[in-house]
């Protein structure tokens, strides 16, 4: 079978997980305590509106039937209202949908271009007080609550230096881009350190391989052999390291988000959650949860293109 | 790290000596004087602290650090290292709590399912898989928007999302015990099968839940903090770390030691937690040091 | 006219000698074998030639190696970069972990002749192409942008020494060449390096446990055991007739030397463990005709038969013996 053929078959796979997703946001929001139409529609409800949404969600019918009526919905792209914007859920996800994907794949290059100059100036001099002070940052940087370390940034590089915005998102993208370095900062800071953590370990033991080794006999110079051999190796396990990480990703985008006035969808979930609207805090959940599904089915397709040997 | 802080540390080494814990590692020492001082911090709290940590005085709101005040004083007046010292109680029991939950539940539904097997190992699998596939904060932020912010509500979803990672762990371990020989020979003396579970194979298993817990409470102590930070955990005036830099973030272009030292204090202890973490993985064998 | 000259070779670990006083002379187009068990120090032997020892922990410790008119233990990191792979090549015992799984076979092959000679892309790609087609890689053009995992365990070995000869050194050190390979796999290989040295002029240097190989393909022998040379000379009078007690017990362990259905003989008691080694003779807590002398002196490198050379208090009187 050809070694890409998973990009048809995996789909297939995943149909229970995106179904045990969609049980999971409907009990979600079935559980909460109250009168449901009165939780969709807030307390200023017509009577024709009342009915309209019982209809719409079955909501006189049995669970199983609601449920039903909750899949039809989602697949016609219906997630319901938002109380607080007076709009359906759905577009008022895309228009969030920007910064924070751009927060997300910021911050996993910028966790790279930290990382990989790191984990190998400590692997190359191991041993050494570089070494250990880049290992005491990799320890310590796991415990740094990126909440906090944001508004740090933001004291050092916003207010003291003045150098890049205090909160919120530009018009122009280089504005939007100029708006982004520190959201993106903080959370590679943390993500770079477990990345580093893991990158240096693989490329201790690269460095030490055979084929290094093979390689030097080539009388290739040391910094060649580190290039083309090493670091290409090393990677391959950051790709899955990454993957693993992606739901801290997101929830720690989340709380970036708040930090610097986002507009993004983690800002939208938390305001929904302190307005009670709850159809809003549904979606977003159920789009983060597709999202982290997703990008692990990148993640598998990088570690298949990266790695010729790997077949899934 | 001096000599003399690793002598100093030595009364501590004596006290794992009871424990069994003699030999202890320089990260398993570091990390446990860490989170023992915090835990000091947190009983005595009431004579430590110099000022009141809820009581407003407003006569020395937003005070840089002094004599008087070492850390400053917030937008009320509130002396900031009283407060980060009641904090202490608050995010050490976040941590230490919102482990404990999930740790049981865990274990306990990872252990069964991987000795039962069958339906109820496939159905536990299930949901695992859906639980897995949610951003981990997400899932616990909706959890909190049904029931409503507050500390109460943070335990229950951390016990509700975060049980996965151990039924995964212990399952696993279960699964290889389960084959083994002196398994068979508790089965052949005709023991019952939750004797067996519970007093022959969980036993064996633990130590790797255990490590994988220390390294948990790092995170569930960020978590809490974050969600306390997003307004949907510990609510104000309750002094805790998150919701101190949520509180101060208003004030970072004139008063930065509000937000600061909340932060250095999460930092510090999480920090003692990871050492901890290291070091036990460390001694029972478990990871490279 | 020898290509590569090696005198008085010493490696340490830290104050500890591993290997001692080793010399090798090895001509154009000559096939040279150094035989030992594992721990005899062959094997870092060849890494010292290439100065390849891992140098937190190996170094070496004194001697000359003198290749065409050259010391290369004189020579800087950047002119040693200029003899690796250009003058002398080197090929692994297991092709599997010495190939990087990542990368094409092809531009495995193509990276020095890419760097040494600043070959273009296409350049180096065609060599690449010209050396599979070499080592008797069939459909090469094809081949050439396979992974290793994608080739069997004699076609990589094949594929390394493509490697290997890619900027056309004179000199090829194949340390355990086909000690991975299967039987069969073993004799096309040891084929092929006898093949590229007719072709080519290459002189190589063997390193093996296996006296099978020697047999097969070897011009002369340097017997090494503990860290220091117990023999030397052309194969033919060695395999017939050895001069140290150590070869010829070598010669007894071989298959097909005993009769057959009867046990195959081992030599007695374990190799020395590196840099524990006993006094005097390093062999005699093993060796058959050990006395008294031998665990008093050492004994020297002396002539014992024509152009042969054993470290053995006996030589005379094997020789007397056979």
């Amino acid at each position: 079978m050809h070694r890409y053929a998973f990009i048809l078959t995996r789909p297939l796979q995943l149909i229970p997980v995106l179904f045990g997703i969609s049980v999971l946001c409907f009990f979600l929001v079935k559980s909460i305590p109250g009168d449901p139409v009165r939780l969709l529609l807030g307390t200023k409800s017509t009577p024709e509106a009342v009915a309209r949404i019982r209809a719409q969600y079955g909501l006189d019918e049995p669970l199983l039937t609601q449920y039903i009526y909750f899949l039809k919905n989602l697949s016609a792209g219906e997630m319901g209202h938002s109380l607080l914007y007076k709009m359906p859920v759905l577009p008022l996800i895309a228009e969030r949908v920007v910064p924070t994907l751009m927060l997300v794949v910021g911050s996993v290059l910028l966790t790279l271009l930290i990382a990989v100059p790191l984990a190998s100036l400590a692997a190359l001099k191991r041993g050494t007080a570089t070494d250990h002070a880049i290992r005491g940052f990799t320890t310590a940087g796991l415990g740094f609550p990126a909440f906090w370390l944001g508004i740090m940034l933001i004291i050092v590089f916003s207010v003291k230096l003045g150098l890049f915005p205090v909160a919120g998102f530009g018009e122009s993208w280089l504005s939007k881009l100029h708006h982004m370095v520190l959201p993106c900062l903080t959370v590679a800071l943390a993500l770079s350190a477990i990345v580093t953590r893991n990158l240096r370990a693989s490329m201790i033991a690269e460095l030490a391989s055979d084929h290094a080794t093979a390689a030097r006999a080539k009388g290739l110079p040391e910094s060649w052999v580190f290039r083309r051999h090493v670091l290409p190796n090393s990677l391959i396990p950051t790709i899955n390291l990454l993957a693993i990480n992606v739901g801290w990703l997101i929830g720690g985008s989340v709380v970036v988000e708040t930090v610097f006035s986002l507009p993004g969808m983690g800002q939208l979930l938390v305001r929904a959650i302190f307005t009670r609207d709850y159809m809003v805090v549904q979606g977003v959940t159920l789009v983060f949860a597709c999202a982290t599904v997703v990008l692990n089915f990148v993640a598998d397709l990088l570690t298949v293109a990266a790695d010729p040997r790997v077949k899934i | 790290m001096s000599v003399e802080a690793l002598s100093r540390g030595n009364w501590l080494a004596r006290g794992f000596g009871a424990l069994g814990l003699g030999r202890a590692n320089l990260n398993l020492r570091l990390g446990a004087a860490i989170i023992v001082g915090w835990a000091l911090i947190a009983v005595f709290a009431p004579w430590i602290a110099p000022y009141d940590p809820i009581t407003h005085n407003l006569a020395d709101k937003l005070q840089g650090p002094s004599l008087l005040h070492p850390l400053g004083t917030d937008n009320f007046g509130r002396d900031i290292l009283s407060r980060v010292i009641y904090g202490a109680r608050i995010d050490l029991q976040m941590g230490v709590l919102g482990v404990l939950f999930p740790f049981l539940i865990g274990t306990t539904l990872g252990a069964i399912a991987g000795y039962a097997g069958g339906w109820v190992d496939i159905l536990l699998m299930r949901i695992l898989d859906v639980v897995l596939a949610f951003p981990f904060l997400v899932l616990m932020l909706a959890i909190i928007a049904i029931l409503q912010p507050g500390l109460t509500s943070f335990y229950i979803a951390l016990a509700l999302v975060g049980w996965v990672s151990y039924a995964r762990l212990v399952r696993a371990q279960v699964l290889v015990l389960k084959t083994s020989d002196f398994v068979t020979a508790a089965r052949s003396l005709g023991f019952g099968r939750f004797r067996i579970l519970f007093r022959h194979i969980l036993p064996n298993c633990i130590a790797g839940s255990i490590v994988f817990s220390m390294s948990d409470v790092v995170l569930v102590v960020l978590a809490g903090s974050s969600i306390s930070y997003l307004g949907l955990g510990v609510q104000p005036p309750t002094a805790e770390w998150g919701v101190m830099i949520a509180e101060g973030q208003n004030f970072i272009t004139t008063a930065w030691w509000i937000t600061t030292f909340p932060g250095l204090a999460i930092v510090l202890m999480a920090f003692g937690f990871s050492l901890l973490a290291d070091g036990l993985a460390e001694r029972f064998g478990l990871r490279q040091p | 006219m020898s290509l590569l000259i090696v005198r008085n070779l010493s490696i340490a670990a830290g104050e500890r000698l591993l290997v001692e006083e080793v010399d090798l002379d090895l001509a154009e187009g000559e096939v040279l074998g150094l035989v030992g068990e594992s721990g005899s120090g062959k094997s870092i032997t060849c890494r010292a030639l290439m100065r390849l020892l891992p140098h937190d922990q190996l170094h070496i410790a004194g001697g000359s190696v003198t290749l065409k008119g050259r010391d290369l233990a004189r020579l800087d990191e950047a002119e040693m970069r200029k003899v690796r792979g250009v003058e002398i090549g080197m090929i692994f015992q297991n092709p599997s972990s010495h190939l990087d799984p990542v990368m094409r076979i092809g531009d495995q092959i193509a990276e020095s002749v890419r760097y040494h000679e600043g070959a273009s892309t296409k350049e180096a790609r065609g060599r690449a192409v010209e050396l599979l087609r070499q080592v008797g890689i069939p459909d090469p053009v094809r081949r050439v942008s396979a992974y290793p995992h994608e080739f069997s365990g004699g076609m990589r070995q094949r594929a390394m020494i493509a490697v290997a000869l890619a900027c056309r050194p004179k000199l090829l050190i194949a340390d355990e060449p086909t000690t991975a390979l299967d039987v069969t796999v073993q004799a096309q290989v040891l084929r092929l390096l006898l093949d590229l040295r007719d072709r080519l002029g290459l002189a190589i240097l063997l390193v093996t446990h296996n006296l099978g190989v020697v047999a097969q393909t070897c011009d002369s022998l340097t017997v090494m055991y503990a860290g220091r040379i117990m023999e030397r000379g052309p194969k033919r009078d060695l395999l017939r007739a050895p001069a140290h007690p150590y070869t010829e017990a070598l010669l007894k362990c071989q298959p097909g030397s005993a009769k057959p259905a009867a046990q195959l003989p081992a030599i007695p008691g374990q190799p020395p463990l590196a840099g524990a080694f006993p006094p005097g003779c390093r062999f005699h807590p093993r060796c058959p005709r050990v006395a008294d002398i031998c665990r008093r002196e050492r004994p020297a490198l002396s002539p014992a038969q024509g152009p042969r050379v054993a470290a053995c208090h006996f030589t005379s009187a094997l020789r007397a013996a056979s």
